[in-house]
């Protein structure tokens, strides 16, 4: 099995090993980003997938920001990364890699969605204008141990 | 017992161990229901019961493992199969010899790889209902191992006791037997069925004719050599 920890970790390493550039924090960072950037997200967990903690499921977000300066550049840098295929895709880097490099784990993207999200910096000036996108990611792993 | 939320369901079939593969289990006892109204019958049907049948559908997530043990057996008579609703030693298990007729795979895009396994039973000793001794564990040594189990009243004299031993990974030998006792010491016990020499996964099945007036069983491995993964269960049949 994996943990949720390790499974954070995994898509870490897998998306940074295989994008050129992108930075990918396992946690929602407590200060500013460096762009462009991925953060995991945990959106749910099912621990009832099968009979005797045999398969779990987790259900992750994963937000992808570029830097905003241009709206239309800005879409253009976006692109990439929630595309089905390239040298940038999200999607293709997990379906290439799916077990993460992991034991009995296989991972899936599925969607793409609120394409088009923008943050702006806060009163204090903490974070990056931004551009975004939500990437829904699916995990499945063993429930137990085989070790 | 009470309510039971559904996790844990746990099935033997033979040496597999098809639990954590399985996301659904639906085991089906019944007696055909035969029509016997006849005229005079104050306008209402009288029915009886016929010939008893077991059946289960098994559905889960493909994995190599599964395909290879299922489509290998398919239309192999007389698996061994235990199901437990809990997988817990003591409590509730159904024992009795199906046969693998309907082997379905794959699905939609998108989800995780399905199978499902139609089963029926295939062998006269229907459904013996009774618990798991001895839930898959390693055993190494001799001595007895598992849960002793109590049936109230021992085993009548139109009953039989059924015991499956399965082994899903093999040593060398093991032998091991079943034993009852009038008191839950096992003090003066006695073996009434013999696993015996076992050296490949599979299952082994034993039937003992009642009357048994003892009214505890275990189960005891009397000689082994290597480490083997087994389970035992009992039930009592016809």
């Amino acid at each position: 099995m994996a943990t949720l920890g390790e499974i954070r970790e995994a898509i870490k390493e897998t998306l940074e090993e295989n994008i050129p550039g992108i930075k990918c924090y396992r946690y929602i960072p407590e200060n500013a980003l460096v762009l462009p950037a991925i953060i995991v997200e945990p959106e749910m967990a099912s621990f009832v997938e099968a009979m005797g903690r045999g398969t779990d499921r987790w259900d992750f977000t994963l937000l992808v920001l570029v830097g905003y300066n241009h709206l239309e550049s800005a879409q253009n840098n976006l692109d990439p990364f929630v595309s089905g295929h390239g040298n940038k895709s999200i999607r293709e880097v997990i379906f290439q890699n799916k077990t993460l490099g992991l034991e009995n784990v296989n991972a899936t993207v599925e969607r793409v969605y609120d394409y088009g999200m923008r943050f702006a910096p806060d009163t204090q000036g903490r974070a990056t204008e931004a551009l975004g996108a939500r990437l829904g990611l699916t995990v499945y792993t063993r429930g137990y141990s085989t070790g | 017992m009470s309510s039971l939320v559904l996790v844990d369901v746990t099935t033997y079939v033979g040496e597999f161990n098809l639990t954590t593969k399985m996301n659904s289990l639906n085991l089906n006892i019944q007696a055909d229901e035969l029509d016997a109204t006849t005229f005079g019958n104050n306008g209402f049907r009288t029915r009886v019961a016929g010939i008893k049948d077991v059946m289960a559908d098994l559905s889960g997530y493909w994995e190599d493992d599964v395909d290879n043990e299922v489509f290998g057996s398919l239309g192999v008579a007389h698996d061994a199969v235990t199901i437990s609703p809990t997988g817990v030693e003591g409590d509730t298990a159904y024992l009795w010899r199906g046969e693998k007729f309907t082997y379905q795979a794959f699905g939609a895009i998108g989800a995780l790889t399905p199978f499902s396994v139609s089963m029926s039973g295939s062998h006269n000793q229907g459904v013996a209902r009774g618990t798991l001794l001895k839930k898959q564990g390693t055993v190494t040594s001799t001595g007895a191992t598992g849960t002793a189990f109590e049936i109230s009243g021992g085993i009548g004299s139109d009953a039989a006791l059924y015991s499956h031993f399965h082994v899903f990974d093999a040593g060398t030998t093991v032998t091991a037997v079943i034993e009852s006792a009038d008191n839950d010491e096992f003090e003066d016990a006695t073996t009434i069925a013999t696993h015996s020499a076992l050296t490949a996964v599979g299952a082994n099945i034993q039937r003992v004719a009642g009357p048994i007036t003892d009214e505890f069983f275990r189960v005891r491995v009397t000689a082994i050599t290597g480490s083997f993964s087994v389970a035992c269960a009992i039930g009592v049949g016809v």
